[in-house]
């Protein structure tokens, strides 16, 4: 008979764990498929497989696909504020807050840079940061 | 049909939808299944199983609504599909008396949202989307943005979406927004996620709905009987690449199965409540519907197309930017006001000759999927 063990199917939901602050996201690799994920999963969505998955550099810049200014949000997040969807390469898609968003137009295909910087306050006071986008202008 | 039997919507009634901070929410449904029971005109001993959607309102919502009509004993199943939790009940009713389980079945979708507060409603946490900061207007900005960027438009042609629905809401009671207002007047409204302002997205709303639907007719004396042609429910597909937010696979897949299962085409349909939560949607729905080609939302719209008396008068009740959002209640309201329409009970916004209407439900904003659940119901007579 079969062991009884439960098989967590971990989902990273912080996609703030940014190595080295910098230019790349800390995703994942299915090793059977070559599917990427930003945040990490364990599952691959794709084929199915379940113990395929590795650590792998999810690079920027990518490109803007859509984005709005915010100017209601709840209460930990400082209105106003940019969020847009981010191409990067490798069919991986990132909802991110852009910074420098007031300095020029935001535009479809514009070339975004990965980036690092505080994005919200939590209800105790403690900052949030988070990889960011960046226009490169 | 999937079932043996044919289904019939034999009643159904909902209350004014809108602020009512002093009226429960299950005082509001039970307003609603006791009008609904009366326009079907049958004794309440008759239903024998009860489905019922809601979203925020607990645990055994619709024990708490039916116990005090003395409406206990039969099965009373709650369903939970963020905006299609309404839509979802009348989907797993229709299974039931289809299959021939019960013969009558009593579907209710209610919601109370004053008491949570104004603004865009919380979403879940743990979502990383929504820990960036992302809001559903903000959403809908994007797919606005997208639209524009793929097909060309303005934010002006968006707004007379609002301009029309609220036109068509000038005589329905039930809606929460009856006053006409000009594309000036919604493009100069509070910012809410650029390019969307306040009245390009559906307000908060208190509300409840009803429908009674069995396999035998009702005895009518003349007056026509509607039929459920089609009843779907699809979840969204998870994807982590790049995907068109102008094309949302969910309506679509849910639009095809609901034709397949009535035999008809989107041509044949003479109305449609649809799910415009955002103005933006309802211009990308008449695409995924098939009421027009990819990229003609905005003329099919501006050439009066989905207005009454254009070839498919889309959300001629106000729609939810009117009627306002009460999220369980919403797909039940539809078919509420689809069966006025079909049994020529409309009043002044009555589509005329209407024989086919469809109602589409559709949301929940989790990351990875375009929408959470989509429901379709194609009705007619």
């Amino acid at each position: 008979m079969k062991e009884a063990v439960i098989t967590a199917i971990e989902t990273s939901a912080k996609p703030a764990d940014v190595a080295g602050r910098a230019t790349w996201l800390a995703g994942c690799e299915c090793g059977e498929c070559g599917r990427k994920y930003f945040p990490k999963r364990g599952f691959c969505t794709e084929c199915g497989s379940q113990h395929a998955m590795r650590d792998a550099r999810i690079e920027g810049p990518g490109k803007l696909y859509s984005h709005s200014i915010i100017h209601i949000a709840p209460k930990t997040f400082k209105v106003p504020y940019a969020v847009g969807y981010v191409d990067l390469p490798g069919d991986v898609r990132v909802l991110g807050q852009i910074v420098g968003w007031e300095d020029g137009p935001l535009t479809q295909g514009m070339e975004m840079q990965i980036g690092y910087a505080p994005i919200a306050e939590e209800p105790d006071g403690s900052v949030r940061e988070s990889f960011v986008f960046q226009p490169k202008r | 049909m999937n079932g043996s039997g044919e289904v019939f919507v034999i009643g159904g009634a909902m209350t004014p939808f809108g602020k009512h901070p002093d009226v429960s929410a299950e005082a509001l449904a039970q307003t609603a299944v006791l009008e609904a029971i009366e326009d079907a005109g049958i004794d309440r001993r008759s239903i024998e199983a009860a489905y019922v959607g809601s979203v925020f309102q607990g645990s055994l919502a619709g024990q708490r609504v039916l116990k005090d009509l003395g409406m206990t004993g039969m099965p009373i199943i709650n369903l939970e599909n963020a905006c299609s939790s309404g839509a979802t009940a009348l989907s797993q009713a229709w299974l039931a008396v289809a299959a021939g389980q019960v013969e009558t079945a009593l579907v209710i979708g209610l919601e109370k949202l004053s008491s949570r507060g104004s603004g865009p409603l919380a979403l879940n946490t743990g979502d990383p989307e929504i820990d960036q900061g992302l809001t559903m207007p903000a959403l809908y900005a994007m797919r606005t943005r997208a639209y524009f960027d793929k097909h060309g438009g303005s934010i002006e042609q968006v707004a007379q979406v609002t301009v029309k629905n609220r036109r068509h809401a000038a005589t329905n009671s039930y809606a929460q927004f009856r006053d006409a207002c000009t594309v000036e007047q919604v493009l100069a409204s509070r910012p809410v996620a650029d390019p969307i302002t306040l009245l390009q997205m559906c307000p908060n709303a208190d509300g409840a709905a009803a429908v009674v639907i069995s396999a035998k007719p009702k005895e009518t004396g003349g007056q026509k009987n509607v039929r459920i042609l089609g009843s779907v429910v699809a979840s969204g597909k998870f994807a982590q690449g790049y995907r068109d937010l102008t094309v949302p696979d969910i309506s679509i897949q849910a639009a095809q199965r609901a034709y397949e299962m009535a035999g008809i085409g989107p041509r044949d349909v003479n109305l449609a409540e649809v799910h415009d939560a955002a103005a933006i949607a309802e211009v990308i729905y008449y695409e995924a519907l098939g009421f027009c080609e990819p990229g003609e939302g905005l003329h099919f719209l501006s050439a009066g197309e989905t207005s009454i008396g254009g070839r498919v008068p889309v959300n001629p009740s106000g729609g939810l930017l009117c009627r306002g959002h009460p999220l369980g209640a919403t797909g039940v309201a539809q078919i509420v006001e689809i069966m006025w329409h079909l049994t020529g009970r409309a009043g002044d916004r009555q589509v005329e000759g209407a024989k086919i209407g469809l109602a589409h439900c559709t949301g929940g904003g989790i990351w990875g999927v375009d929408n959470g659940a989509c429901s379709i119901h194609v009705l007619g007579v």
